[in-house]
């Protein structure tokens, strides 16, 4: 079962001084859980694609934020319009400002950078997320089956599947 | 975007939550490809027929699954604290 454990090391910029380091487990309260992930199109798409002898999207590496409060995976809107991904259905989500928006839903896989850890996530909603420093966010249907575990004490957290 | 799918979907559903509740349908355009027993399946019928295209995949079901992301939508996926930060070896 592949792994992954990360302890948060971060820094902040003080004015009129030399950064310095701080706690982990505050860095981990700012910052949140966020890992290097790759997204591309979901494995059972590409397999046929293959077999069409067409072109798969390329993909596409940033920073993924697991958001133990979102339902469902989100990938950024612009990502996913970028790496030409399709578009297999329209589905509503929840808004503070409106009742629920119309959301473009897209079948994909997102992989941890460097380890054999990837999330299947065949209806990942489109979302504006690039504004955030994001790329996708991994959700609770993702999560599903996955072990996470969040330690704020020592500003660790470790993911497994 | 899949406007015309998903007026056949809304359409049907009636109709198709008798005949194959629970299961996925496959549309583009207008025209109803297949019914699949998972998602899986229908993506993959889907995208050896229609490549990169958009196309519609959905599950028979009455209501829609709405998504909810919280932070995301209230713009405070990233909230930093206005307090300073405790930095190690500094005093309190």
């Amino acid at each position: 079962m592949p792994i992954l454990h990360s302890h948060y090391q971060f820094q902040v910029q003080a004015p009129d001084s030399a950064p310095k380091p701080i706690a982990p487990r505050i860095g981990l309260q700012l910052q949140g859980p966020i890992v290097q992930a790759t997204i591309s199109l979901s494995p059972t798409f590409t397999a046929a694609l293959t077999d069409r002898g067409q072109p798969l999207p390329a993909p596409m590496t940033g920073a993924v934020l697991i958001d133990t409060g979102a339902s469902n995976t989100c990938v950024d809107l612009e990502a996913a319009k970028a790496m030409g991904l399709p578009v297999i259905d329209m589905a509503k989500m929840t808004s503070a400002t409106h009742d629920q928006v119309d959301c473009p839903v897209y079948p994909v896989q997102i992989q941890i950078v460097g380890l054999p850890l990837a999330f299947q996530a065949r209806r990942a909603f489109g979302a504006a997320l690039k504004a955030q420093g994001f790329i996708a966010l991994i959700g609770r249907d993702a999560l599903a089956s996955a072990i996470f575990i969040y330690n704020g004490i020592s500003g660790e957290i470790t993911l497994c599947l | 975007m899949l406007d015309q799918e998903r007026t056949v979907f809304d359409e049907h559903l009636a109709e198709w939550l008798g005949s194959h509740r629970n299961q996925f349908v496959l549309i583009k355009g207008t025209e109803v490809v297949d019914f699949f027993p998972d998602d899986t399946s229908a993506l993959e019928a889907g995208a050896r027929q229609f490549g990169l295209t958009s196309f519609l995949v959905r599950q028979v079901i009455p209501q829609p699954v709405v998504a909810s992301a919280p932070a995301l939508m209230l713009g405070i996926l990233r909230a930093h604290s206005s307090q300073p930060l405790p930095v190690p070896g500094s005093s309190a």
